[in-house]
């Protein structure tokens, strides 16, 4: 380039390649905000991400209910040590998976922590897969996970909706999280009706299913998630 | 006095309560910083600068997209600094798959578009062969041997005693060179 072509260059704005200048572009999303501004803010990640886990939850509760129904002697499960381990297990999960969500969402969430919490996901995950090649594969199990897999179809969509507003350093691992969450809320709902009590018909079945949820949740959640 | 990740942190919230202007002055103001970033990076890649402003743009509109997910209670620069960081990287990855791709120019398409150049003007020829003064004094001679003067490769190849691959090879590296001198 010729030494007058450079210093005409130098003298122009900054440019994109699509010859949008930068200043201009800064009114503009500036004006864009301010208009925004008029519309009332629908409420932080937190608030939302608990509507949508709500609304989910209520929907498969729902469905849990108007279906096969609650059992008869609910309470007293839920008193037990198996509730504890249905219902307990499941709220403990699902009370972790929403503090790991709400976290994963924000784009400076520490780098060091979302490695822990996948390796510790993948260990969890590969853990739970052994434990159920070592027991057997039955028709019992496999319906239990076949069920909650399919009522986490109706608690991730709206989810994952509201993590669109996100901005994910990694797409998947938040994809994973969301999907822990919209599967222990399943799971919950589901021991409001599963009839077996015996512990090797919770473990490892409740936990492999929800890492089923996590594993699809984050192959959806690379794609639809990244920004 | 204010630094600059608390001024920044302050515009941000001004702009939350409708200050048109305060975001007008933190965007301006992270591109500034941002611009010298990307510049910085993109040149250690060996990438083209040209492509900076472009990548500055993407950044500023990541950040605005994005700027809910900025949680007041905690600092502004980290969360700044990883929308940077997360839109630099995609460009990054974008710009070095499209240098792969663009360097492959099949070797017969070039002589046309270098001795027949009807399109351009007086001024590109100078600029061009100013380009050309820019490399090595082999890979000039074998530009000059197939474009200017017409010849093939097994004539080129038989005069420079070397393979017909190995031309092939300093032609394209030619090529690469004069594509990264021309955005620069």
């Amino acid at each position: 380039m010729s030494r007058s072509t450079e210093l005409l260059f130098a003298s122009l704005p900054p440019q994109g390649r699509d010859g949008m200048n930068t200043d201009r572009l800064i009114e503009r999303l500036a004006a864009d905000a301010h208009a925004q501004q008029r519309r009332p803010r629908a409420g932080g990640m937190a608030l939302r991400l608990a509507l949508a886990s709500l609304a989910g939850f209520s929907l498969v509760v729902a469905l849990v209910l108007l279906g096969p129904g609650q059992r008869s002697d609910l309470l007293s499960v839920a008193m037990s040590s198996t509730g504890a381990l249905k219902f307990g297990g499941s709220a403990l999960l699902c009370t972790l998976a929403f503090g790991a969500t709400k976290h994963l969402a924000a784009p400076d969430f520490s780098p060091m922590l979302q490695r822990t919490l996948s390796i510790f996901a993948a260990l969890a995950t590969a853990m739970m897969i052994w434990w159920a090649a070592t027991l057997g594969v039955t028709a019992v199990s496999m319906g239990c996970v076949a069920s909650i897999v399919g009522l986490a179809a109706f608690t991730l969509p709206a989810i994952l909706w509201v993590l669109r507003a996100g901005a994910p350093q990694h797409p998947g691992l938040l994809g994973g999280a969301a999907g822990v969450l919209a599967g222990s809320l399943a799971a919950f709902a589901f021991a409001l009706y599963c009839p077996l009590d015996a512990t090797a018909s919770i473990l490892p079945w409740y936990p492999l299913a929800i890492a089923m949820v996590s594993l699809a949740s984050a192959g959806i959640a690379s794609r639809v998630l990244a920004w | 006095m204010i630094d600059r990740e608390q001024n920044w942190a302050l515009l941000m919230q001004a702009a939350r309560q409708g200050d048109r202007k305060a975001y007008e002055r933190l965007l301006a103001g992270v591109a500034e910083a941002v611009r010298v970033i990307v510049r910085r990076r993109l040149a250690r890649l060996g990438l083209s600068t040209s492509e900076a402003e472009d990548v500055v743009q993407e950044v500023l509109l990541g950040i605005h997209t994005k700027r809910d997910t900025w949680d007041e209670s905690r600092p502004f620069l980290p969360w700044v600094h990883a929308v940077a960081r997360h839109k630099i990287t995609d460009a990054a990855r974008r710009l070095r798959r499209h240098a792969r791709l663009h360097v492959e120019i099949p070797i017969e398409d070039w002589p046309g578009q270098l001795t027949n150049p009807v399109q351009e003007s007086d001024r590109n020829l100078l600029d061009l062969e100013r380009l050309l003064a820019r490399l090595p004094v082999r890979q000039q001679r074998i530009v000059q041997a197939l474009t200017f003067e017409g010849a093939c490769v097994r004539g080129v190849a038989e005069r420079f005693a070397m393979s017909e691959g190995a031309v092939r090879v300093a032609f394209h590296r030619a090529l690469v060179r004069l594509a990264a001198a021309s955005r620069t």
